[in-house]
């Protein structure tokens, strides 16, 4: 039913082929429709021999045997199945995809690249496999018979996410309501020329996705690896006598190709125009590193592929669960779950109570994404068995996945998902290509869209559950399903504790509050097309906000009583070890050479000049109701005014050279936020609300200006006239008088010169700002995630429960600072940070007092501080 | 000779079918000779940002200026800096050239480097991912594309001690 009307108009030709294929198709059916492998002795590749087959596994060895406890993953003796595996010589595999022209048209793509390939391991000596005469038929349990299998259910997974993503495609753009513009790509109109989005692609080229069936890794493993489009299924000597090895479950091979295929989702919009075109070399990732709500939705959704495969609500039972007790379910109803939970209002998987719960250990509380994504994976499971419940279907019609009920249930999901990612992975900042050029209305613009997406306003549960619910609304309630009621979706959403938003946002993170779609759509792009953008905001119906429990950010705030404000880290050993795990892993945690660094530390659990210090605010929840999600924001943002719009330069050295520069030396001072600073201490209250005052927020955040005036032979740094500078300032004591000034304020009295500085221009070249000479935020440490806060409790407390023991921190709640070594001992530091969290009731959106609504916080917003809880933290530098 | 027969159908068969001319509605192509096809009639992109664009090395116009040199021994500078860093785990690193990135601002523009790191800890412990790199200063500006396992394993550190009482 996806291919569309056209493929029938060659009925005559087609009939033709079909007469031949015929005899083919009845001879395949003399083969059993499956077999017992029996190892080496019996099906051997001569069977085979040219019908490109082989006999395949469909699940793995312990849900095959049915014996929970079955000892090895040798296939022998199982129900195996002949499968086409592939015409060509080596297992390799293009992609196809079907593209819609427009409601009647299609056009079929092809990958110009190999898309999928399969190799034993990533030993670079490794031959390829070859079918021999036409045969992949190697002897059960080898080594050729496990790689053959593995590309079977790649492909397999790939075929039936082209099918759905054409689906998508088609429906989004042609077929649907087209109350909201479509996030995937257009194929039409005159701006997108390369549609190469429905695979992983770089410079416009498609890649190709190499799978290493038997990945030697200590301890067992498994990983996606996305800068070199590798996938390894681990296998170790340890398990050898067991013949283990996770590409024996077709569950974890979907899971790991899942997060492939999430990575295409997510850059769906970001494939540049033509390859000479280079727009961005960056990528969206779902998640950054360590725990983050968005790891655990990619998680979540890479789950859900092995349920839209197989149909079984549980994935991993013997990759992950037979040896590792890691097994995960997707399902209440699911007996791994050793816990109340039920398949009802009040017993689902709901958020943010079970973030932290693993099923084989009920008894822990584990901050993990794989865990935190179950939350996730049910609630999916749970929409498209509604799905399959409420909707009316076609009785009749081909399938390829479980049965036809579940493929166009499960295909509705899936459209849900490449929609929700392709708008919030969206770094051009259009979020769909009906809006008009340089009208941004997502992740802010294109230049700062990278940081917007990963940092600034990330996809977390209720940035995702707002744009996937916006999508039930356009593309299932008022379309596909008007059975599946909205009241319905946010009755379902409110069930698992996700209904966290009050608005859809339907018209997109908009870039300054006052535009919409209506009015600014690109016709042309969608020329022939009745697309009837919404011009009003749909708001969620508060009757069905009954679990989901949202707290105002007023409520999180440090300690004001006996407790620490902090759990401080400045032991050298642990500091080095930090860093190392964070460089591993990809973060930019450079420090200032000769200027900072851990040979500095002392571990005195103070914070002294030279050190690495890392620390753990410890957040107080003072309301009654859990806070989820918690974010600690340490990255630039417009909270200092410049004194004097007219004087921008940068005071560094090369500024001073020039006439045009020396005697425009700019200088900030911190706004009054929350009335700190005081006027009387140097803070500045808002006034006007016009550019570059403490009530006007950066449009752009852009920081440094190195464009050169007509008369300048060299680059003079300036700043842009809101530009978003470093978080921490300093307290000067000036005769009988206390100010906040900034770091260049105060670095300037004490003499500390531009290569004394941190991030001195040796490392940041025109890039220097002097505002973070004295105190830096470590680029890939300044945000911090905490699971959860429980109800009346501190960060600390709620991560020791019940335990009397010390609580245990994870990396991912920990920001990492170094101080300049030349910092005078004495000096007071203030650090603003910038605190939000999931499900907070007033950090994505504001009462308009003109209209007494309900308003969301445009995209620009996040640039300022009234999204967020404000916190101070102060500290004394000692020796 | 069934099965014989049964081939020479389906060679008769696949070659029928593929060679029919599905000019209807279907056109079936390479994404790559689709690409090559239209850059020779590509109109001017009109989308283009007017601020900051970014192009690839081979469409750069020569009449912009470069205002940050490329360092000696870029790369040794990159690998001595991970060197650093894991002096205490044995880590494999290794970098490979992808492509440089000109930033244009107004009549400015500074190029970056994006190359692919590779760390490898052994026991098939490896992290990989793409990294934007200054090679004036070596400084890396963006990280992205980071590797995804399975099996985390974060520092988990314990705050035994490390209380922190702001009480000056």
């Amino acid at each position: 039913m996806f291919l569309g009307k056209g493929m029938f108009k060659n009925s005559q030709k087609n009939l033709a082929s079909i007469i031949l294929i015929l005899p083919l198709f009845i001879a395949s059916c003399e083969d059993p429709t499956t077999l017992k492998g029996k190892g080496k002795s019996t099906n051997s590749l001569g069977d085979f021999y040219g019908t490109h087959k082989s006999l395949t596994y469909l699940d793995s060895p312990l849900i095959l045997s049915g014996n929970p406890n079955k000892p090895t993953g040798s296939f022998a003796g199982l129900s195996l199945v002949p499968n086409f595996i592939t015409a060509n010589q080596t297992l390799t595999e293009k992609c196809f995809f079907t593209q819609s022209t427009s409601t009647f048209t299609k056009e079929n793509l092809v990958t110009s690249n190999d898309c999928i390939k399969v190799l034993l391991n990533d030993d670079p000596n490794t031959l390829m496999l070859t079918s021999e005469n036409g045969s992949w038929n190697y002897p059960v349990d080898s080594d050729e018979f496990i790689q053959v299998n593995t590309f079977y259910h790649i492909k397999k997974l790939t075929e039936a996410f082209h099918k759905t993503l054409s689906f998508t495609h088609d429906h989004v753009h042609f077929r649907g309501n087209l109350v909201i513009p479509p996030a995937t790509p257009s194929r039409m109109g005159n701006s997108f020329y390369n549609a190469n989005n429905f695979w992983l692609s770089e410079l416009g080229i498609s890649q190709t996705l190499t799978t290493f069936a038997k990945c030697n890794i200590e301890p067992m493993n498994a990983y996606f690896d996305p800068a070199n489009n590798e996938i390894c299924l681990g296998w170790n000597e340890q398990y050898a006598q067991h013949k283990f090895s996770m590409a024996q479950d077709p569950s974890v091979i979907y899971h790991e190709l899942g997060h492939a295929l999430i990575k295409t989702m997510m850059n769906q919009r970001n494939i540049e125009h033509s390859p000479t075109y280079r727009f961005k070399p960056f990528q969206s990732e779902l998640g950054t590193l360590f725990y983050d709500e968005g790891g655990a939705i990619n998680e979540g959704i890479a789950d859900y592929f092995s349920y839209y495969m197989l149909g079984r609500k549980r994935i991993g039972e013997w990759a992950m669960g037979r040896f590792f007790k890691s097994a995960r379910p997707m399902s209440e109803s699911d007996s791994l779950h050793k816990i109340d939970v039920a398949e009802t209002f009040d017993k689902r998987l709901s958020y943010p109570h079970f973030l932290q719960y693993d099923p084989n250990d009920p008894s822990r509380n584990y901050e993990d994404i794989h865990y935190a994504g179950q939350i996730v994976s049910h609630y999916l499971v749970t929409l498209t068995e509604d799905f399959k419940n409420t909707c009316s279907y076609p009785t009749t019609g081909s399938f390829s996945r479980v049965n036809l009920k579940h493929e166009i249930a499960s295909n509705y999901v899936m459209m849900l998902i490449s929609e929700t990612l392709a708008e919030l992975g969206d770094l051009y900042g259009r979020g769909s290509d009906f809006i008009a050029v340089n009208d941004y209305f997502n992740n802010l613009n294109t230049d700062q869209s990278f940081l917007w997406a990963h940092v600034v306003n990330p996809a977390n549960m209720r940035r995702f559950a707002q744009t996937f619910a916006k999508n039930i609304n356009a593309y299932i309630s008022s379309d596909l399903c008007p059975e599946f009621s909205i009241d319905r979706s946010e009755q379902l959403l409110d069930s698992y504790g996700l209904l966290l938003f009050k608005s859809y946002k339907d018209q997109g993170q908009n870039f300054d509050g006052t535009k919409t779609y209506a009015g600014l759509g690109n016709p042309s792009v969608f020329a022939g097309r009745n697309l009837q953008p919404q011009s009003i905001e749909t708001n969620v119906n508060e009757l069905n906000r009954r679990k989901s429990s949202l707290v105002a950010k007023s409520f999180i705030n440090l300690p004001d009583d006996t407790r620490s404000v902090a759990y401080l880290f400045d032991s050298p050993s642990i500091i080095r070890q930090m860093l190392a795990n964070l460089t591993f892993e990809g973060a930019n945690v450079r420090t200032t050479e000769g200027i900072a660094g851990v040979e500095y530390n002392n571990g005195k659990v103070d914070i002294s000049p030279g050190e690495i210090v890392g620390i753990s605010l410890n957040l107080v929840n003072n309301s009654n109701t859990t806070m989820a999600g918690v974010q600690i924001l340490a990255n630039d943002f417009d909270h200092m005014e410049i004194e004097n719009k007219d004087n921008r330069y940068v005071n560094r050295n090369i500024n001073k050279l020039y006439s045009n520069s020396q005697n425009k030396i700019a200088k900030f001072n911190p706004c009054s936020i929350n009335n700190f600073p005081k006027v009387s201490e140097g803070g500045i209250l808002g006034g006007i609300d016009s550019e570059s005052k403490c009530d006007f927020i950066t449009k752009n955040n852009e920081q440094i200006d190195l464009s050169l005036l007509p008369d300048e032979t060299a680059i003079s740094p300036k700043y842009f006239k809101d530009a978003p500078q470093p978080v921490c300032f300093v307290e000067k004591m000036d005769q009988n008088q206390t100010r906040w000034v900034s770091q260049d304020e105060a670095r300037t009295s004490f003499q500390i010169e531009d290569h004394h500085c941190l991030n001195n221009p040796l490392m940041s070249g025109n890039k220097f700002n002097p505002n973070e000479c004295l105190i830096r935020m470590l680029p890939g440490a300044n945000q911090a995630i905490l699971g959860k806060i429980d109800p009346q409790k501190t960060w600390a407390e709620t991560l020791k429960g019940d335990s009397n023991e010390a609580p245990i921190f994870n990396q991912s709640s920990i920001l990492l600072m170094e101080l300049n070594k030349n910092i005078p001992p004495g000096t007071v530091f203030n650090c603003r940070f910038r605190v939000r969290f999931s499900n907070c009731s007033d950090c994505y959106n504001y009462r308009d007092t003109s209209t007494n609504k309900e308003k969301e916080y445009a995209d620009y917003e996040y640039a300022g501080h009234k999204p967020f809880q404000t916190i101070n933290f102060q500290f004394l530098v000692k020796p | 000779m069934k099965k014989l027969i049964g081939l020479f159908i389906i060679i008769l068969a696949v070659i029928f079918f593929f060679r029919e001319e599905r000019d209807d509605v279907v056109i079936e192509k390479s994404v790559k000779e689709k690409t090559r096809r239209e850059i020779a009639s590509l109109p001017p992109i009109p989308d283009m940002p007017k601020k900051m664009i970014m192009k690839a090395e081979e469409t750069v116009s020569r009449d912009i200026t470069s205002t940050n040199k490329e360092a000696t021994k870029l790369e040794q500078k990159i690998i001595d800096h991970y060197s650093q860093v894991f002096e205490e785990v044995e880590t494999k690193v290794s970098l490979e050239y992808m492509q440089t990135i000109i930033l244009e601002e107004d009549a400015h523009s500074s190029s970056m480097q994006v190359y692919k790191v590779s760390l490898d800890q052994g026991l098939g412990n490896k992290s990989r991912f793409l990294a934007m790199i200054d090679p004036e200063t070596g400084s890396i500006v963006k990280t992205w594309n980071h590797t995804r396992y399975e099996f985390k394993r974060p520092l988990r550190i314990s705050g035994e001690g490390q209380e922190f009482y702001a009480d000056f």
